[in-house]
């Protein structure tokens, strides 16, 4: 039996994971669910002695296995304990085979070198076999000596999870989304395969966002919530409209937005080149919320139209087509993007507030150069600019020294600010904001989310909102279209019920 | 106040200068004339110095393919010479044509350094390397009707150093040359070695500096304002391969002597080393630092010279000089913070 | 046709070689005998730089710091006078020594510079030549008193440039002669290379094979299932580092005589040139590739200088072309390492 008292994790912000209380019995499948950010990876990573949580000071609590306590210092220590972990993102070595993958790091060999034990002979047979049995024992016919790379995904997730199994003394095994990237069939082998382990005595936590795997293997659920455990259910207590309450919280909703009629004329339309009819028309002066579970495909949706990152969307603008990564035409056009990750993408964060604020929008503002005439030569007004930035870190309430001041030394809440800023310099006909929220405090999120509205009132600003936060998505959207396997699953109108929106989340419709 | 604070390389250069320093008085040297060298050692090897601030500020790395510019301002001074122009004509012909090659040769290296993007330095150490065999081709073939500028007998080609007396040799050095006591100063040298930093420092106040720095720090922040980065790389590339074609044309003229084939093959390094000296960081370098830095750099080599000579060592100064180059490069690569990859 | 393609390198620089040896017109008993000597020279430096790039380190420049530890063993055994086997043993253990702390110092430095090692093992390279220059230069005499005054140079401080190494060379001369285009050579180096070249064939199959070829495909996935990347990447350094020492001996044995200053300098590009000829790429090297790149490209080495001189009347035109080869393929390298690793991404 594992059992874990009082378990809490702390970073620099404050608490991510606050005292969860918890037991799985030997062959118990135990399913954990929970928003993003609920604590379900930290939970996960403090088990596994992940670096992330043993170089940021440890956890605190206890964890005891079969009753006695133990101390998890980093992960060799885990691994010794019998705990293992298959990643989400498969942990393995392409190009090398999948017998080697299973036996990486506890080898057999032939004979035992001192001193150097990495020059010890290989006893290849041995590995062979063990590798079999480990394959086996899962339920699979899989050859050993086959080249990772010519292995299927669902392949590839059996050797992982025979990698894991053929570590002596495994006691645990955490699988982290096993099924986020494969088809029907695949998810029932898989799933097969873990129930199969676990009537070995091997006690397995299931982490997943697909509700009915949950319901259909798991002994167990814990709904994780803000880094707490909310409720725990048995089998038998299972019911999907309690999970998303649960999920969701009975947090205080603010009156949704008033229903609007929406222009007629479309200013964007996304179209899916499988040409499934999965299409996403964004219509002049709306916004739109695009909300998702992590990994839904939601932030490719926008980084993919400025071309970011691949996507299977081609994306037409007021009729005209837009090509792949061509951010000069965008700008141009007045699409703006702010990205949801803001100090990698969309902040010069060693720089001043004013260059911040300026850079790049020398096309729209040529009152900011002092020879307009060669831009690219012409230095750049000072006395203009300063008093441009002073005028718009007042409009903005931005918290800082001066203009002068790097960016990097404002809080998240300024840093966003700037963004907005930086979009207002541009004065887009269209802004898509990725996590406009996200890691900022409380009167700063007001203040940004009314930025939004205003934006779009005043300028009429078509704003396209990718976020996980649904409560603040309903205060502002006028629609809201929810992601599910990397595609557009549901879009709502305002006024929908957030047990609603949380059940899309999932791919599930109310019952 | 972020200013005034000494990197390690530069505290252990001027430690090493004082010594040398007070070695310097034991042995009853002549400071006079040793400062004199300095300043001219300083600005003819300053402009090449200069020459890396644009690639490093456009994010392209510490460019270790000097030879490149290098071969372009060789190339430039020899059709100079082959016509025959002496003087102040030959003098900027010589820069004009240098710069004329240049931007082809920079427009070349920058396709490929655009391709090899965050391998910048490798690929522009050996890019640099195998350029010179290339070059010592065009200097073989390359028809020059200027006999002083042939092997005499029995070669093919140009010969390997031409000298330059009589034509520009030293024409910068002794332009304006003030005279205190012992001491000269070589105004007009330093002059134009100052007028090429202000110029350098000057681009870097323009929107295009400002666009260089901006896409050092973030190349996708500059992506996603529309601007093609690419572009800049390439113009921050020629930059510096341009300018470093004006500063061997300087070095040359100082020197005397137009040192054709091997000459460029090892001077990538010393002046690498004398911009990291100088305090730049591996994403952004100002003139101050490569003023600075070439200056420490030349004058500690200057002095060791004689103090190896009095220790009866003579090869000590080399070995010293060496020392310093390899191991401050090497200091910069180990504790510096490695560039994230995209 | 797939073949040619994928050996696209190899294949180019054999038509190369092909046309180069046409055109130098030497018999081929020349080219053999020539080819024996450099290879016997040089095969051990470039299998010196599988385990580096199977590790994802890329190509180990700081091999320079094996040849020098090989270096100082034997000006060491020629300070101490010592004479025949005793020479060539002292010399062999007192290298092996030596690359084996050398070898610790380059990997600490190099695992401080994770994904630029190629850079930063040219500069170590650099460095440690010139310490080493000023240890024989100056320190020797100055602080160490020699044994043997016949090395020093005249002033009492330094050691000469070139110094004979009879006592070791001499071993080898009489073990297993052959004769080649009327030379003798011995066949003893190629053995002591055979044998190596079994040591690495035992290595590359061992756990440190497997492991480093794991921390060479994803060095983070390594790190996450607790790998000690660190040490595996110091192991494959210091055997690299060791290879190199032993390759050196046999260099000097061969040639009778060391050059103090300047014998270690230069055998780095050309073994990386030959591996990359042999068609190994920054991500993976074989035997195969090491020993088909030595012929290949020294066949180039010898023939290209004549080629040039019968074809311009200038030999000049020969080596130019044959060193902008060894550094060109070096480019031509990154650029195709670039492209499997595009090829990679989108595949995933």
């Amino acid at each position: 039996m594992i059992e874990v008292k009082g378990l809490s994790k702390k970073f620099d912000s404050g608490y991510v994971l606050k005292d969860i209380d918890l037991q799985i019995e030997d062959g118990e499948i135990y399913g954990i669910i929970g928003a993003n950010g609920s604590g379900k990876s930290t939970f996960l990573n403090i088990l596994n002695g992940k670096d992330t949580i043993v170089k940021t000071g440890g956890y605190e609590g206890d964890i005891f296995i079969d009753g006695e306590k133990v101390r998890i210092l980093d992960h060799q220590h885990s691994v010794s304990h019998g705990i293992s972990m298959v990643h989400q993102e498969l942990a393995l070595f392409p190009g090398m085979r999948a017998v080697d993958n299973i036996k990486i790091n506890h080898e057999n060999v032939k004979w035992e070198l001192p001193v150097i034990p990495e020059l010890s002979r290989l006893d290849e047979k041995k590995n062979l076999e063990d590798a079999k049995t480990a394959l086996e024992r899962i339920g699979t016919e899989l050859d050993p000596v086959r080249n990772i790379d010519n292995l299927s995904l669902n392949q590839k997730q059996f050797v992982e999870i025979a990698r894991e199994l053929d570590h002596q003394n495994i006691r645990l095994l955490m699988l982290d989304e096993p099924t986020s990237s494969l088809n029907i069939t695949e998810t029932e082998k898989l799933l097969s395969c873990v129930q199969e382990i676990a009537s070995r005595g091997i006690s397995v936590i299931f982490v997943s966002h697909r509700l009915e795997e949950i319901e259909k293997i798991c002994h167990r659920v814990s709904v994780f919530r803000d880094g707490r455990l909310i409720s725990t259910y048995k089998k038998a207590d299972f019911d999907l409209n309690r999970f998303a309450e649960d999920m969701v919280g009975q947090k205080i909703v603010k009156a949704a937005r008033e229903r609007r009629q929406l222009s007629e004329e479309t200013i964007l339309e996304y179209r899916c080149r499988d040409d499934d009819g999965n299409t996403l028309t964004i219509k002049k002066g709306e916004i739109l919320g695009i909300t998702g579970l992590a990994g839904q495909g939601q932030e490719q949706f926008l980084a993919g139209l400025f071309g970011l990152a691949k996507t299977n969307y081609t994306t037409s603008f007021k009729g005209e087509m837009l090509k792949d990564g061509d951010t000069h035409g965008l700008i141009g056009k007045g699409i703006y993007y702010i990205s949801e990750n803001r100090g990698v993408d969309s902040l010069l964060l060693d720089s001043s507030i004013w260059e911040n604020m300026i850079f790049g929008t020398e096309g729209k503002h040529q009152d900011f150069l002092s020879l307009s005439r060669i831009p690219g030569l012409s230095f750049l007004k000072r006395d203009r600019i300063r008093s441009y930035t002073e005028q718009m870190i007042e409009k903005l309430n931005i918290v800082c020294a001066d203009p002068q001041q790097p960016v990097r030394e404002l809080s998240g809440g300024n840093q966003q600010k700037v963004c907005i800023g930086r979009a207002l310099t541009f004065e887009p006909e269209l802004l898509g904001i990725g996590e406009p929220t996200r890691g900022i405090d409380i009167y700063s999120k007001e203040l940004i989310l009314n930025w939004i509205l205003k934006m779009n009132q005043e300028m009429n600003t078509t704003v396209v909102v990718v976020s996980g936060e649904l409560e603040e998505l309903m205060r502002i959207c006028d629609r809201i279209a929810v992601m599910y396997q990397g595609k557009i699953h549901r879009i709502f109108n305002t006024g929908v019920s957030p047990e609603e929106l949380s059940l899309a989340l999932y791919g599930k419709a109310a019952s | 106040m972020k200013r005034l604070t000494l990197n390690p390389p530069q505290i252990i250069m001027f430690c090493f200068m004082l010594l040398l320093l007070a070695m310097a008085f034991f042995i009853d040297m002549d400071l006079a004339g040793i400062l004199n060298d300095s300043l001219i050692k300083w600005a003819m090897n300053g402009v090449i110095v200069l020459s890396l601030i644009p690639m490093i500020n456009v994010g392209a790395g510490r460019n270790f393919g000097i030879p490149i510019g290098l071969s372009a301002g060789l190339c430039g001074m020899i059709f100079a010479l082959d016509r025959r122009l002496t003087s102040w004509i030959g003098f900027f012909s010589s820069i004009l044509l240098g710069m004329l090659v240049a931007v082809v040769f920079g427009f070349l290296y920058a396709k490929l350094l655009n391709r090899l993007k965050l391998n910048e330095e490798i690929v522009g150490t050996f890019a640099g390397y195998s350029f010179i065999p290339i070059m010592n081709l065009f200097y073989t073939f390359v028809p020059v009707t200027n006999r002083q500028m042939l092997y005499p007998i029995g070669g093919q080609g140009l010969r390997p150093k031409v000298n330059l007396d009589q034509y520009f040799g030293q024409i910068l050095d002794n332009f304006l040359q003030l005279r205190i006591g012992p001491v000269v100063i070589p105004l007009g040298l330093l002059l134009f070695f100052f007028g090429i930093a202000w110029l350098i420092w000057l681009f870097g106040k323009t929107r295009t500096g400002l666009v260089f720095s901006a896409i050092a720090e973030n190349e996708n922040f500059v992506r996603l304002s529309g601007i093609n980065v690419n572009f800049y790389r390439t113009l921050g590339i020629i930059l510096s391969t341009v300018i470093a074609a004006i500063g061997v044309v300087v070095y040359s003229q100082s020197y005397g002597i137009l040192h054709l084939y091997d000459g460029p093959f090892m001077m990538s390094f010393p002046a690498v080393s004398a911009i990291v000296i100088g305090g730049a960081s591996p994403k952004k370098a100002t003139v101050a630092n490569a003023m600075i830095g070439t200056f420490l750099y030349q004058t500690t080599y200057l002095l060791s010279i004689p103090v190896a000579n009095a220790l009866l060592i003579p090869e000590m100064a080399e070995i010293f000089r060496t020392i310093i180059t390899s191991g401050i490069i090497l200091y910069a690569f180990i504790f510096e913070r490695k560039p994230k990859r995209a | 046709m797939k073949h040619i393609k994928n050996n696209l390198v190899p294949v180019c620089i054999f038509l190369l070689a092909v046309i180069s040896f046409y055109f130098a017109d030497v018999s081929g008993k020349y080219l053999a005998s020539e080819i024996y000597t450099r290879f016997i020279r040089n095969a051990l430096f470039v299998l010196a730089l599988i385990l580096p790039i199977s590790c994802g380190m890329g190509i180990n420049f700081a091999i320079v710091v094996g040849a020098i530890s090989a270096q100082m063993a034997i000006v060491f055994a020629i300070d101490l006078m010592l004479e025949g086997p005793a020479a060539l043993l002292f010399t062999m253990s007192v290298s092996i020594f030596l690359s084996i702390v050398f070898g610790l110092m380059v990997a600490a430095l190099l695992n401080r510079a994770k994904g630029r090692e190629m850079i930063v093992s040219i500069m170590i390279g650099q460095l440690s030549s010139v310490l080493y220059q000023f240890v024989f230069m100056v320190a020797f005499g100055l602080i160490i008193t020699p044994h043997n005054e016949a090395i020093l140079l005249d002033r009492g401080i330094g050691v000469r440039s070139m110094i004979d190494a009879k006592n070791i060379s001499s071993v080898i001369d009489g073990i297993f002669p052959f004769q080649l285009d009327g030379k003798t050579y011995s066949l003893f180096p190629l053995i002591i290379i055979a044998v190596f070249a079994l040591l690495l064939f035992y290595i590359q199959r061992s756990r440190l094979g497997v492991l480093a070829k794991a921390v060479g495909k994803n060095i983070h996935t390594a790190d996450v299932l607790g790998l000690k990347t660190n040490k595996i990447r110091s192991l494959c350094i210091v055997i690299s580092t060791i290879f190199a020492a032993m390759s050196q001996i046999l260099y000097v044995t061969d040639f009778g005589t060391v050059n103090v200053y300047t014998g270690h300098i230069g055998m780095d590009t050309n073994a990386a040139a030959a591996i990359l000829v042999g068609g190994a790429t920054l991500k993976g090297a074989s035997m195969k590739n090491c020993f088909l790149g030595l012929i290949l490209f020294h066949a180039l080495f010898i023939t290209s200088p004549m080629a040039g001189q019968n074809l311009f009347q200038n030999p000049s035109v020969g080596e130019y072309f044959r060193s902008f080869l060894a550094y060109g393929v070096i480019i031509i390298a990154l650029i195709m390492n670039l492209k499997t690793e595009k090829k990679k991404a989108s595949f995933a």
